[in-house]
Order: C-alpha cells, then sequence, then structure tokens
C-alpha cells in the first residue's frame, strides 16, 4: 500500500527539480464563492426541473406529430408557390434575348409571347381590303391567277 | 483543468447537478468520493472537447488560450515558478494532465486513480513518469 511519502520519494527519484518546487493550490475562488454555492445550484436544480416536467408533458405523443404536420404543411406551401410561373411580356422576352437569357426561358413561353405579338399585329393593323386591291394593282398581280390558287 | 475560474464554475455547477440527478442510482460500489471525482473529471474533459469544437481550434491552441487565461486570470496567485509549472502541465495531452494532476497536487494512489480513470495502474505509472519527466525538462530548459 502506497501512503504520501512513498509518493513524495517517488517524485524525489524522478524529478527532484520539480519535488523542490512547493507544492500549493495557487488557483483561488471569489469571496463567499462556496457560501453562495448551494443556493446557486438549489435554483439551477429548480429551473432543471421545471424544463424537464415542460418537455415530458409535450411529450413524444404530441411533439412528432406536430412537428411532421409543420414540415408538410411548408413543403406542400413551397411546392405550391414554386408551380406558378408568371407569364412573359413581349417586353420582357425582348429583354431576356438582348441579355442572352433566352436559354433559361421556357419554351411555352416564347410561344406564348409570339403568339400574343402576331394578335396584336393583326389587331393593330387589320386587313383592308382597298388597300390589298391597290397592292395587287400597283404590282401587276392578276386577280385571276390568284383566284385559280385558291 | 479547465484553468479558468468562470469554466471552472461551470464544470463544477454540472458535475455538482449530474451527481444529484444520479445520486439515486449511486449502488456504493465505490466510495462516494471516488464516484464524483470520476464525474468531475469527465465534465472537465467534455467541457474542453466543446471547447475545441465550438472554437474549431486544434487541441494544441486550446493548450495556448489556456495558458494565455492563466495569466490574465484574477483568481490565480502563483508567483512565476508556479506559472511556469502551470504552463508546463498544460504541454501534457490530457489524459496525462489529469493523471499528473490526481499524483502530484492530490497524492492519491494509483489504485484509487485506476478505480476513476477505468486505467490499469501499469498504464498509469507509464504515463505519471512520462508525465514527470515532461515537465522537468520544461521547467528545467525555460
Amino acid at each position: 500500500m502506497e501512503n504520501k511519502k512513498n509518493i513524495r520519494k517517488e517524485l524525489e527519484n524522478e524529478a527532484p527539480f520539480l519535488s523542490k518546487i512547493k507544492k500549493e493550490n495557487q488557483f483561488t475562488t471569489p469571496n463567499y464563492y462556496f457560501e453562495e454555492l448551494p443556493e446557486v445550484m438549489s435554483s439551477k436544480i429548480l429551473i432543471n426541473k421545471y424544463l424537464y416536467r415542460v418537455f415530458d408533458k409535450l411529450s413524444y405523443s404530441t411533439l412528432i406529430p406536430i412537428t411532421t404536420a409543420i414540415v408538410l404543411f411548408f413543403m406542400v406551401f413551397n411546392f405550391n408557390t414554386n408551380n406558378i410561373s408568371p407569364g412573359l411580356t413581349t417586353h420582357q422576352l425582348s429583354e431576356l434575348i438582348i441579355e442572352d437569357d433566352y436559354l433559361n426561358i421556357e419554351a411555352y413561353l416564347v410561344y406564348e409571347a409570339y403568339a400574343d405579338l402576331l394578335a396584336k399585329e393583326e389587331n393593330e393593323n387589320p386587313i383592308n381590303e382597298d388597300e390589298t386591291i391597290n397592292y395587287l394593282l400597283e404590282n401587276n398581280i392578276d386577280i385571276n391567277s390568284i383566284i385559280e390558287e385558291l | 483543468m479547465v484553468i479558468n475560474h468562470e469554466d471552472a464554475d461551470d464544470v463544477t455547477q454540472n458535475t455538482l447537478i449530474k451527481a444529484w440527478k444520479g445520486l439515486p442510482k449511486f449502488k456504493e460500489e465505490a466510495q462516494l468520493y471516488t464516484w464524483m471525482y470520476r464525474i468531475a473529471t469527465n465534465e472537465a474533459v467534455t467541457f474542453l472537447n466543446k471547447k475545441k469544437k465550438m472554437f474549431f481550434v486544434a487541441m494544441n491552441d486550446v493548450e495556448h488560450e489556456l495558458s494565455q487565461s492563466l495569466e490574465s486570470d484574477e483568481q490565480y496567485s502563483g508567483d512565476e515558478i508556479q506559472l511556469t509549472l502551470q504552463k508546463a502541465i498544460l504541454t501534457l495531452p490530457e489524459k496525462q494532465r489529469i493523471v499528473f494532476n490526481m499524483r502530484y497536487y492530490d497524492e492519491m494512489k494509483y489504485d484509487e486513480i485506476s478505480e476513476i480513470l477505468q486505467t490499469s495502474v501499469g498504464a498509469l505509472k507509464a504515463s505519471y513518469h512520462h508525465a514527470v519527466k515532461k515537465i522537468e525538462k520544461y521547467i528545467t530548459t525555460d
């Protein structure tokens, strides 16, 4: 069995310089630290107990379904929001093409914009019968040949 | 082990809370002192590991930080040689530091240390022997 005398002798043999250094605790505590410690610990234990009780009430049978429902809700909400993609106006389409971003445009949006453009042009420029006839006459286009083609 | 008073206070409180919670399960297979000492040691090691992970620092940087903290700590009252000794102890690996502190400061027997750290007496003797040599070299070189 070891005793403290043997422990000190062991140190003297292994580290003579170290054994000569005064062995004392240089770490101090603030005034009244140990006097206040029981009170500090009591309040900490009470807080711990309270938190444990609260968590126990919201036990697994309640927390997991609630958490799952919240997660599902956010997933559905996020999915729906992402599915709504706004259409492009002709102006926006031209801007994108200019900025070389056209590769990122969905094909159907381009078709829709072009269709809108054509419809607009048709509305802005409705076919005028008189103008058509004048055009044909000025360019010596034979009306009969057109009828035959039709 | 943690050097700084605030950290030591946190570790002490955590130790006492764990001991309080674990008291009903304490089977008196070991002495109460040994059991509490083991909790305190584990808490100190856990604290140091958390500190290392929290600040993404390597262990030797933690030691450097502790060494710096030691010099500026208001609760440290040692002289220059004591400060050098503490810095030397901080250069030891964690487990070796624990063994050294228990043997050198608390003058615990190897059997007691073995029960607390769950390590063989032979390994503890070797660890203490290396620790002492390293510290002796550090102090005499410095």
